[in-house]
């Protein structure tokens, strides 16, 4: 379980996210809507600290950390708890999709490098990368590279996985195996929170959906009743904004 | 008339032979430690420590500002004055003179290795992608080993080339250690020179060794360096758009600029 209590953040006078709360439950996939400036990133970063609140706290297991009084190993404790996996990929360049998945088993868990290795080709394994191990980042599609970043997340066995708009920088044609990969791991029944742009992913994958506006939470649904016609006028304009800017034609409220 | 004794040149140059590992032992060490200081140098700088940052830029300007010959002078004849100082003040017993000339020669060269690679170093570091090393925080690595294992192996690959120019200027300002009476290439040719009168023979063998050195290293340097690019093959269709040039590259030409 992952909870975030009145977490608050702000660049100079901007404020991202303003008392924000909100509950993760274990086991199941929530997705984070929004457009862009609504602090959708800025919750997930907040999570593991990699973007540190400015106050609040956040509760991952029997972990509480303080934003305004945690120190470094609290910071770890967080990290180890979860994996990230980045819109740009965020791959090690001069690794290879193997090492990238082994580095994080070697340093973090401390895993002697046979034992690193074969769990990375396991993990690669589950991303259907096996056959590229030794292949660098360069060598791979963004599509491919996304999915060594699941591989390295997923290898951590984080306590929750958060995806950073995992498909936001690939080519149309290459998002069907990023999103096929990531349910895949949803049915495994991987705690995930998942900041995304697609919502037809959204929509086939999330059991609850999120949407967020200048850092609150307007809609807390799942998919059937997100998309349908019960909503809020807020989260509705969002929607038709959404299938108006990409032209869905199937798409009427 | 015997103006110049080909053969003596030949004889010289074999003669000289035997320095070489002397002067390759010197600039090898005060290369490897001067780096290792450089590092450490560009690291209290990006990292703003107080009062150490303070005191690391007095020391590089020292070092940049000051001959590395008066450095040398001034160090050979500082050391003794140093001990004898120690000795007083603790009543310790260490022999003022036995200090190791090689030991001075190596540890001036290295400071001066050090506060010239600082910069390089630094900008290399900076160079590193900032995305790599966020994907080493997301998987709870701690600063230090998101340095080892992440950001340095990545700098190390941007900084190699101004390193080797590095230690091809060292094998040269080698030669300065003769000052100190450190016996390496230069300071023997100079001793056979001497003995038979032939000067110029003896330092054209010189100048012909250090030559040959330098172009072994380039060449050594070069299939190194190619090795450390393989992660990256040229000409291989990669997903990269323009906007996600490596930033390294743009940071290791303005290098090349500041440092040529």
């Amino acid at each position: 379980m992952i909870r975030l209590e009145r977490i608050s953040k702000a660049f100079g006078q901007r404020t991202i996210l303003d008392e924000l709360t909100i509950e993760f439950a274990e086991g199941r996939v929530t997705a984070v809507v929004g457009s862009s400036g609504a602090g959708k990133s800025t919750l997930l970063r907040s999570i593991d600290f990699l973007e540190r609140p400015d106050r609040g706290t956040v509760t991952i297991g029997d972990l509480t950390v303080d934003a305004a009084r945690a120190d470094r190993a609290q910071i770890l404790q967080l990290r180890r708890r979860t994996a990230m996996v980045f819109q740009q990929f965020h791959l090690f360049s001069r690794k290879t999709a193997q090492e990238n998945v082994a580095e994080g088993l070697r340093v973090v868990r401390g895993l002697g490098r046979r034992d690193a290795e074969r769990e990375a080709l396991v993990q690669l394994d589950r991303v259907g990368l096996s056959s590229h191990a030794g292949h660098y980042p360069a060598q791979l599609s963004g599509g491919q590279q996304q999915r060594v970043g699941i591989a390295r997340a997923l290898a951590m066995r984080p306590q929750a996985l958060l995806l950073d708009e995992p498909t936001s920088a690939l080519d149309p044609e290459l998002v069907g195996e990023v999103l096929a990969t990531v349910r895949g791991i949803a049915e495994q029944g991987q705690t995930m929170v998942i900041v995304s742009h697609e919502m037809n992913f959204v929509r086939q994958v999330a059991e609850r959906i999120v949407f967020l506006e200048h850092g609150r939470v307007v809609e807390d649904a799942p998919p059937e009743e997100f998309f349908g016609v019960g909503v809020q006028d807020r989260t509705r304009a969002f929607l038709r904004e959404y299938h108006l800017a990409r032209g869905t034609p199937d798409y009427q409220i | 008339m015997n103006l110049i004794d080909f053969g003596a040149i030949g004889d010289y140059t074999v003669a000289l032979l035997p320095y070489i590992p002397l002067t390759l032992a010197l600039s090898v060490a005060a290369t490897a430690l001067g780096t290792v200081i450089g590092l450490a140098l560009a690291l209290v700088k990006l990292a703003r420590v107080p009062v150490l940052s303070q005191i690391t830029a007095v020391l590089v300007s020292y070092l940049r500002g000051t001959p590395i010959l008066v450095q040398l002078l001034l160090n050979v004849n500082a050391v003794p004055i140093a001990i004898l100082y120690l000795n007083h003040a603790f009543g310790t017993a260490y022999d003022a003179l036995a200090l190791s000339p090689f030991l001075v020669a190596t540890l001036t060269f290295a400071m001066n290795e050090a506060a010239y690679s600082s910069e390089s170093i630094r900008a290399a570091l900076l160079s590193v992608d900032r995305r790599e090393i966020e994907a080493a925080h997301a998987l709870g690595m701690t600063g230090w080993q998101t340095l080892r294992r992440v950001t340095i192996p990545s700098a190390a690959v941007v900084a190699f080339p101004t390193l080797v120019n590095n230690f091809i200027g060292m094998l040269k300002q080698s030669s300065l250690a003769f000052v100190v009476s450190v016996v390496e290439v230069t300071a023997y040719a100079k001793i056979i020179g001497a003995r038979d009168y032939r000067f110029f023979e003896a330092y054209l063998a010189t100048a012909i060794i250090y030559w040959a050195l330098t172009v072994i290293v380039e060449q050594i340097a070069r299939v190194v360096e190619r090795r450390m690019q393989r992660p990256r093959p040229a000409g291989r269709a990669s997903r990269r758009t323009a906007r996600e040039v490596p930033p390294h590259v743009s940071a290791a030409i303005a290098e090349e600029v500041r440092f040529s």
